[in-house]
């Protein structure tokens, strides 16, 4: 008798994940990762129909994870300062204990998947990540409102706001800076670049 | 645990071009859940039946001149 493993389902998403981000989405297929994982090749059939599902079940639960440590203790009428800490808090800590996640998404943003996803997150309740979009969008009105930011493209807020922390995780990954110079993020790093970006941001 | 008895997995010589010979006989069978991961190298036909055996369907396919054998 077949039966679902919880322990096997993990391990099938996991391999599945570590194996894109190695080896791309294009080359992917369902047999590759049962030999990654060490299974029979029928395995990851019990859980998913074909490469297709596999990959958009993978980025719903991913992308619902995501959301929930996105807005852990995120207030959107909090000052711009305050919400941001929250934002910069919670992405780094998502990005340092999901290092493949990321890398993950980025292979799917690039993929010929990305029209697929970009249709699930248009914001609509319920889809992917639209409290997310919901709540941001509300802070960012707010603090416009309340006159603590200018009004701008929203590309140029979160270029601005978002950026030079993902440069740091980057480097951090990479164990590089620029120019190949060892590097790993602290705290004290971390929070040195909040408050520049806090200071261009803030009127 | 949840069972997974229903689902039937085969490996296949099946294309893109025979999916739609493959729905109709399927129909006529009575059967409503299956697809081919046509991205495969097995070319996995996967079934969803509580009724049907590996061996019935293994018969179907191979009276259409294909090949299928089960999947372990």
């Amino acid at each position: 008798m077949r039966t679902r493993d919880i322990n096997k389902e993990q391990l099938v998403k996991q391999k599945a994940i570590e194996t894109i981000v190695k080896y791309g989405l294009e080359g992917f297929t369902i047999n590759k990762l049962a030999k990654a994982c060490g299974i029979s090749v029928g395995t990851p059939y019990v859980y998913y129909k074909d490469k297709d599902d596999l990959i958009v079940k993978i980025v719903m639960e991913e992308g619902a994870r995501m959301e929930e440590a996105m807005l852990l203790d995120f207030d959107p009428e909090a000052s711009l300062e305050d919400g941001l800490r929250i934002q910069w808090r919670n992405r780094f800590k998502y990005m340092i204990e999901n290092p493949l996640l990321g890398q993950f998404f980025d292979q799917i943003n690039s993929s010929t998947y990305q029209d697929q996803f970009l249709k699930m997150f248009n914001g609509e309740e319920g889809n992917l990540m639209s409290l997310f979009k919901k709540d941001i969008t509300t802070f960012i009105q707010n603090v416009v409102k309340r006159g603590e930011m200018d009004e701008m493209p929203f590309e140029v807020y979160w270029s601005v706001a978002y950026s030079p922390l993902y440069s740091l995780l980057r480097f951090h990954h990479r164990g590089k800076s620029v120019g190949g110079k060892p590097f790993q993020i602290t705290d004290e790093i971390l929070w040195a670049a909040f408050d520049r970006v806090v200071r261009a941001l803030k009127n | 645990m949840e069972n997974f008895d229903h689902i039937l997995l085969f490996k296949t010589n099946l294309e893109a071009a025979d999916q739609q010979q493959i729905g109709a006989l399927f129909k006529e069978e009575g059967i409503t859940g299956w697809n081919i991961d046509l991205d495969d190298e097995d070319r996995v036909l996967r079934v969803v039946s509580y009724s049907l055996k590996h061996s019935y369907i293994i018969q179907l396919i191979r009276a259409c001149g294909f090949e299928c054998c089960q999947l372990t």
